[in-house]
């Protein structure tokens, strides 16, 4: 087995130690993507539970965070502050949100997986804000689309962002824990009066470039 | 002529030769392609949300749905996340059958590509051949599994069942098919100049490129690196097993085509050694026995420590008051965090309450809190699953590393400046499975 290293950076250290590590050989990203930490209650054991219904029956419950959105979300049950347990030990993270860059270094020649480091770096809330790694691996181009759909993190630093796998007509950010699951959305969105120009429509984004 | 505008193509989201839903948008001059883009997400079905609200082992049944050409691999996968979270280490046996599993499913996964690939070339009878072996390989896996294509083998701690009596033979039977197939098939396509002349030199990319854009699998292969999961990290018992990376030279779609042939041919090795190897003994960790408490406290009474030792005490859920999930039935750190197998689950009230306590909500198995990232080597490339847990009975967050969606990002830059028939070679070699790469 290759040898596993964990990182943990602050954001606005993240692009320029990621920078170093592929010019230390890690020649590839394979794979980048984040968690939503804002409901995380490590081990429900002491709590009450099994008390809790089926989330198709519930509202999600997050932990009270500023609500400091500018999207439009279902509105999240919060709970009241007796029925939070005062024991639950804090995520691993400061900030709502965790990035794992998971990088390898690979041998071209034999196949070796040389090593691998993985990157973390918590996000804040507000504003959810990260440099874009695209200049060093364009596969980020596609990963970071995908989590600026599903988180609603931001990225600068790159040609222009659209969703990955949502529509772009689309509210909100679906892994957020306070997205609820039971929410549901039109699946097309409302005719837009000029769907020419319609960023869903017919523009085809340069390939990005890289070093 | 200069007034002449580029022509702009929607190739998909439905189309013959898509596999599955995609949109390709194609800017024209003539037959060349000035500019392309990929557009996913058409079979997007919230398959990480999903998982967040589902307990552990009713995860596995979403993880079919991944890659629906080879379920098993990503039932293996799934599962062998959670256990290296929890700390647990399934018997030998079972992950012998593991491996046969996801062997089985490699090579299912190449037949329907190549088959694929080669009927949009117009090599129907190809398609036929593979199709025609690849149903006898869906049917051992119903015979091993109970489905042809929604497995569902594993369980977190183990699988769902034995072989089936003579599999072993059954298989060995199969194979023989499935070897005649890639012949026939090899001997229609391999020198075919028709075929040649589609696929070779086409659809190139450099390592370097391969490697910045993360690809891995027979893509990454057919570019010289002979990269590959089971070799570079084993997990299972592959280190025990003999097997060849088949690599290519040049990265173009007919080094994919052999790297895939070569490949069916290596998973039918390992999967004879491993019938080979195969010990005797239980396939999953046991379910641990528990006693009643008054039975524990009647033993403690009369002095037996032998009892006492043996078993752990089972405490009436319907206690008022009771912490329940002290209960020791839901702790992972022991082997109590598998399911029983389904003869005792209908065959017993014991096995059917057992069943019933680790699928009911809230009752489940209990993960120890932390984060993973976990890989092996499916159909297409590295398929890793990144879990956190915190502690409760059900994921806080899974994510899914598809391996097609390396190459789909780089398939514009590859079939930029060439010809419109082209991208059908080239996209079949992508192998593009939408369920997993939409998720």
């Amino acid at each position: 087995m290759s040898e596993i290293k964990e990182i943990r950076v602050l954001a606005a250290e993240a692009f320029e130690t990621l920078k170093k590590l592929k010019n230390e050989g890690f020649n590839m990203l394979v794979d980048f993507t984040a968690v939503d930490y804002s409901a995380y209650s490590a081990s429900g054991d002491k709590t009450d539970s099994w008390k809790r219904a089926h989330p198709l029956q519930q509202k999600i419950i997050p932990r009270p965070i500023a609500a400091a959105e500018g999207e439009e979300y279902g509105t999240p049950h919060l709970p009241s502050t007796d029925s939070l347990d005062d024991a639950r030990p804090a995520p691993p993270v400061q900030e709502r949100f965790d990035v794992v860059y998971r990088l390898m270094k690979l041998d071209p020649k034999t196949g070796d997986d040389l090593g691998r480091v993985y990157v973390h770096c918590g996000v804040p809330e507000n504003p959810p804000v990260l440099r874009s790694v695209v200049s060093l691996w364009p596969i980020a181009d596609w990963l970071e689309r995908e989590v600026w759909d599903m988180f609603g993190i931001q990225f600068t630093d790159r040609p222009n962002i659209k969703r990955l796998l949502m529509y772009e007509e689309f509210k909100g950010h679906p892994l957020r824990k306070d997205y609820p699951i039971t929410k549901r959305q039109p699946l097309i969105g409302p005719p837009s009066g000029d769907r020419e120009n319609s960023p869903s429509f017919n523009i085809i984004r340069p390939t990005v470039k890289y070093d | 002529m200069s007034d002449q505008k580029n022509f702009l193509l929607n190739m998909g989201p439905q189309h013959p030769a898509m596999h599955g839903v995609v949109r390709l948008l194609l800017e024209l001059d003539g037959e060349r392609i000035v500019q392309s883009e990929a557009e996913i997400g058409y079979l997007h079905r919230a398959f990480e949300k999903q998982s967040e609200n589902e307990i552990w082992n009713n995860v596995v049944p979403y993880t079919d749905r991944l890659n629906y050409v080879s379920p098993l691999i990503n039932n293996v996968g799934y599962c062998m996340a959670v256990e290296k979270l929890a700390g647990i280490e399934i018997p030998e046996r079972g992950q012998y059958l593991r491996t046969i599993a996801c062997e089985i499913s490699r090579v299912t996964d190449h037949l329907t590509c190549i088959g694929a690939s080669a009927m949009e070339l117009g090599a129907f009878t190809v398609f036929l051949y593979l199709i025609k072996v690849r149903e006898f390989l869906y049917q051992m896996v119903d015979q091993l599994t109970g489905a042809r294509l929604t497995t569902s083998y594993t369980r977190v701690g183990g699988v769902k069942g034995d072989m089936p009596q003579n599999f072993a033979e059954n298989l060995r039977e199969v194979f023989k098919k499935v070897r005649e197939a890639v012949v026939d098939s090899d001997k229609l396509l391999t020198k075919n100049r028709i075929f040649r002349d589609r696929m070779e030199n086409v659809g190139i990319i450099s390592q370097t490129d391969a490697i910045a854009y993360g690809i891995t699998g027979p893509f990454l292969r057919s570019t010289g690196v002979p990269y590959d999961v089971r070799r570079a990290n084993p997990y299972l018992i592959y280190n025990r097993l003999d097997f060849e990376v088949p690599v290519g030279s040049k990265g173009d779609n007919y080094d994919r085509y052999l790297v895939r042939m070569d490949e069916i041919e290596q998973s039918l090795r390992i999967i004879e050694q491993c019938l080979k190897q195969i010990p005797e003994g239980k396939h999953s960790l046991e379910v641990s026995e528990m006693k009643d408490a008054f039975v524990y406290q009647d033993a403690g009474k009369k002095g037996d420590t032998a009892l006492l030792k043996k078993y752990k005490a089972k405490v009436d859920k319907t206690l008022e008051g009771y912490d329940r999930n002290e209960v020791g039935v839901a702790r992972a750190a022991n082997h109590s965090a598998v399911l029983p197998p389904k003869e005792e689950t209908y065959g017993s009230i014991e096995g059917l309450m057992n069943h019933f306590e680790l699928i009911m909500w809230n009752w489940g198995v209990r993960i120890p809190a932390g984060e993973t990232y976990f890989a092996v080597e499916g159909g297409n490339g590295e398929l890793g699953f990144h879990i956190v847990s915190s502690g409760e009975d059900r994921p806080y967050r899974v994510r899914c590393r598809p391996p097609c969606l390396n190459p789909m990002a780089a398939l514009s830059k590859i079939i930029d400046g060439g010809w419109v028939a082209d991208i059908i070679p080239t996209f079949g070699s992508v192998n593009m499975i939408a369920g997993e790469l939409d998720r």
